[in-house]
């Protein structure tokens, strides 16, 4: 009864959110221990006037002692049962009982927290509470998409959590220098760390972490415009074990920077510098020298490279299974036909707007790389039916290939759908804006490969009005009146 | 069959997804703001080309286009999408990254659509919510205008918009917004006949911006004569669309309120007004001399203290000069007769004002009994109410009304209404006969002219 009147109690108070599912049991519950105490002591006061006697009677009744749950399963095992339920489930334990709040608020539950769910609920306060319960315990924490996340919560966070291994702060877009270096200062055991889109994040950061956070082997810095080659370089000194680095749209990073990230991380195997446009050849060179585990690589956008940084890509990095190069319009068929040759693990294959490829490219990566599965040839104008054909004859295109992208190459006939029926694993074709394409060569398509999605514009086939039955319900009026 | 289905709806869906994207990223993206119009446009076949058509030549405005075959399936679909996320948004539970995906259905479906509040609404949270920006939003209220020119909620919007940049702005720099929405107007004004609307929005505009305290009378009254000047241009090219007449009615009334007079077009029908009336400089020098002439001698006017001279000469001009040549021109139109009854009448309610006489043109005669108040205060008469039931118009104090009837204003008037009725009954034109007749009823029974 007094849980009945307490929930009403609360959904009078803002907090409550109705209607969204998991939503609004980490709302109100939680806020018992997240909220700060006089926010507790309040609702209390208020409450005990409404309910004295009855809380009264039910604190016997549900008198940690004498709940028959209780006396059965000792506290270990309750605990252990607990250690494997959601975020939700646990809050939703925490309301039972006294002794179950305590058991299911240990610290010990709370190693790994994801809040993306609760993005918007999520307040300096709950973080500090958060930390404050879990301590040494937490090891994994998602703040994506937590906006309202400002220094002064994450500073006792890096305080109270020495061992947080993982730290996903994606989208904290408050979040400036400070926190990351009282994350340094604390929190040495921090190896992945991710500060995607915190745009006030600068090279002192950097830095910090890599006077603090030896042990560090993911970071992404993604649209941190304000990073340059100075924060990467320091980063790259301190940091050796990096094996991600993840720079997305950073247009300060300088061919040095990656230089400097490729002398001192040997080890990458992951690398993203989407949009990194003063790049040049000599970067891309060293990376491929010394990295030689790399197999993740995205230089999109970066257009001052040439062929010269994929004949050394091919040369040094037999390892390669994703190359993400849309925009670099320099590349010609040479390029991709060394790398082609080499590198016989690539699977996937961006390679929009390299404008200059030809028919030669699709001819070599038919025949060289068996495991493609993932090919996107947006914007390649020379491509014709002929390198279809080749890649449709290919070993990858029977087995592995399942998207391939072909949107704007206006040379791409009916006849490349006709080759491409032998691709028994294709599940998506795009076809925007190749003018050749017609209707009929699609349903040629789809008759071979039941399950493929072909993507054009083409007016979707409404279905012929049933004339019959909408007559006849007139006709049902005309009866009634 | 039913697998078949949906797998060729996902590809329709992601073909809308694409659609949509696209169009968001031009407006979004368009260089220095020159897209100018918007329009779907016919095209009888399909291929498989994007639907978007965008113009762009170097230095010139630049133009979208959608083709008609997708609007309808691009409209129901982004109108579907935004109804399931409708309630979620009001309630604040989407997340910032589902927020910021919202936009481009918003954009598809207001551009096809502009009528539906619930998605302006949508529009306005996300600009509180930081999402969008103010200046962007004026924007693309700009294009979807230039679409659908007539589209209450657009203007609607665009006002809520201004009145959130105007929180932000100096009061000094409010003039500085005019141009703007000066330029929108017109060109919306220009783009369908009679909107209403768009010239509801400029009078909007002005009472807020203009008409802010901080505002000087110097440059409040440079806008005015430059819009009077406009409007009359418009007014020659588009005779007989209303809400041009109503806009130029408004900016005469506001002179009302504007004691100086330093301007070309005041100047202007200064001189007409003195030649009119046979005045001579000196009579023109000073307020109440001007007053004197035109009511005849007295020293006490009940308004003498407001600057009204310009309001006159203002409307007089209108009357004897603007409607004169236009009723030259175009003598089949009944807006221009309307607009000679706001001039008359409010050249009238001016005088009444004067004397102190309270004027009640459209009083209901038969439901008003028969009663006469006269309070003599410091020789100022203030007659309320006359009516006598039966007769059709109001009876004024004879003291009053005869120097009413005797002033050399009311006599002009008198003397010109009665002609243009008279030249105009006999004209060739059965429906110019028509309006002049309706005309004299008009000023014999609501305007109470008493004349030959």
């Amino acid at each position: 009864m007094s849980y009945v009147s307490r929930n009403k109690f609360e959904s009078a108070r803002k907090h409550i959110q109705e209607e969204s599912g998991n939503l609004d049991v980490l709302g109100p519950e939680n806020r018992s221990w997240w909220r700060q105490k006089s926010k507790n002591k309040q609702f209390n006061q208020s409450n005990s006037s409404m309910t004295v006697e009855t809380v009264k009677q039910l604190t016997k009744v549900f008198c940690d002692d004498e709940a028959l749950i209780n006396k059965k399963l000792p506290k270990e095992l309750i605990l252990r049962i607990f250690s494997y339920l959601d975020v939700v489930s646990l809050c939703r334990c925490a309301q039972v009982s006294k002794a179950w709040n305590v058991l299911a608020l240990d610290g010990s539950n709370w190693q790994r927290i994801d809040l993306f769910d609760f993005q918007k609920d999520v307040e300096g306060p709950i973080i500090e509470n958060i930390s404050r319960r879990c301590g040494g315990f937490l090891r994994q924490l998602s703040l994506r998409g937590c906006q309202s996340i400002a220094d002064g919560s994450m500073k006792t966070l890096a305080a109270l959590c020495p061992n947080v291994e993982d730290l996903n702060l994606n989208g904290c877009k408050k979040i400036t220098d400070s926190t990351c270096q009282a994350l340094a200062k604390h929190c040495v055991k921090i190896q992945k760390l991710n500060l995607d889109s915190c745009a006030a994040i600068t090279d002192l950061s950097l830095k910090a972490l890599s006077d603090g956070c030896p042990q560090l082997t993911h970071i992404n810095i993604s649209w941190c415009g304000n990073v340059t080659e100075n924060g990467v370089e320091a980063l790259a000194r301190g940091c050796p074990k990096l094996k991600s680095f993840i720079s997305k749209g950073c247009r300060q990073i300088t061919s040095k920077a990656v230089v400097c990230l490729a002398r001192f991380c040997e080890g990458l195997e992951v690398v993203n510098l989407l949009g990194c446009n003063n790049l040049r050849d000599e970067a891309v060179q060293v990376l491929a020298e010394k990295c030689n585990k790399l197999h993740y690589l995205c230089l999109s956008g970066c257009s001052q490279l040439t062929d010269t940084s994929l004949i050394s890509l091919a040369q040094q990095c037999p390892y390669l299974s994703t190359l993400e190069v849309a925009g670099c319009s320099q590349f010609t068929d040479a390029g991709f036909q060394a790398l082609a040759r080499s590198c016989r693990y690539l699977e996937k294959m961006d390679l929009d707007e390299c404008v200059l490829i030809t028919d030669a490219t699709l001819i070599h990566l038919a025949m060289g790389c068996p495991r493609i599965e993932y090919l996107t040839l947006s914007h390649c104008e020379l491509i014709t039916d002929e390198g279809i054909r080749h890649l449709s004859m290919s070993p990858c295109a029977a087995e592995n290939l399942t998207v391939l992208e072909l949107d704007n190459c206006p040379l791409i006939t009916d006849a490349s759908l006709e080759h491409l029926t032998s691709c028994h694993n294709l599940q998506r074709v795009e076809l925007y804006d190749c003018q050749l394409i017609t209707r009929v060569g699609i349903r040629r398509l789809r008759s071979h490969l039941t399950n493929i999605k072909v993507h054009a514009y083409f007016a979707p086939v409404t279905p012929p009005p049933s004339a019959g039955g909408s007559r006849q319900r007139y006709c049902r009026c005309c009866i009634i009146l | 069959m039913i697998c078949k289905k949906s797998l060729t709806m996902q590809e329709d869906n992601s073909m809308f997804e694409k659609i949509l994207g696209d169009l968001e990223h031009i407006i979004e993206n368009d260089i220095n703001s020159r897209l100018k119009t918007f329009s779907v446009v016919p095209v009888t076949e399909n291929k498989n080309k994007s639907p978007i058509l965008y113009e762009r030549q170097n230095g010139s405005e630049h133009h979208l286009g959608l083709e008609s075959w997708c609007v309808k399936h691009i409209y129901k679909y982004a109108s579907t999408e935004l109804f399931r996320v409708r309630r979620l948004l009001k309630k604040n539970r989407l997340s910032v990254f589902q927020m910021e995906t919202l936009n481009k259905y918003l954009v598809g479906a207001l551009l096809i659509n502009p009528e539906v509040t619930t998605f302006w609404n949508m529009k306005k949270e996300l600009i509180e919510q930081d999402i969008l920006q103010t200046g962007k939003e004026l924007l693309f209220t700009k294009l979807v205008l230039s679409h659908k020119s007539k589209s209450n909620d657009t203007f609607n919007h665009r006002r809520w918009l201004l009145k959130r940049m105007l929180s932000n702005t100096k009061p000094e720099c409010y003039i500085d917004m005019l141009p703007e929405e000066f330029a929108v107007t017109e060109f919306a004004a220009e783009k369908a006949e009679n909107n209403y609307h768009a010239w509801t929005h400029r009078i909007w505009c002005l009472e807020n911006f203009l008409f802010s305290k901080t505002i000087d009378y110097q440059s409040k009254s440079n806008v005015i004569f430059e819009q009077l000047q406009f409007s009359l241009g418009w007014i020659n090219n588009h005779i007989s669309q209303h809400s041009g007449y109503h806009y130029r009615q408004y900016l005469i009334n506001c002179i009302k309120n504007i004691p100086t007079m330093n301007n070309s077009i005041s100047n202007t029908s200064f001189m007409f007004v003195k030649n009119l009336l046979g005045l001579s400089i000196e009579d023109m020098s000073n307020e109440r001399s001007f007053i004197n002439k035109l009511l005849g001698e007295s020293k006490d006017y009940a308004s003498e203290s407001n600057n009204y001279s310009n309001y006159v000469c203002i409307l007089l001009y209108e009357l004897f000069h603007t409607l004169k040549t236009l009723f030259c021109f175009y003598p089949k139109h009944e807006t221009i007769w309307y607009h000679r009854k706001f001039i008359v009448y409010h050249l009238l309610q001016w005088m009444y004002d004067c004397y102190g006489i309270e004027w009640q043109p459209k009083i209901n005669l038969s439901n008003v009994c028969e009663y006469n108040v006269n309070v003599v205060d410091n020789c100022t008469y203030k007659n309320v109410k006359f009516a006598e039931s039966g007769e059709k118009f109001a009876k004024l104090f004879k003291f009053e009304t005869d120097r009413l009837d005797s002033s050399l204003l009311y006599q002009i008037i008198v003397q010109s209404e009665f002609d243009i009725v008279k030249t105009s009954l006999s004209s060739a034109c059965l429906h110019t006969q028509k309006l002049a007749e309706r005309y004299e009823r008009w000023l014999k029974n609501i305007a109470c002219l008493r004349g030959s």
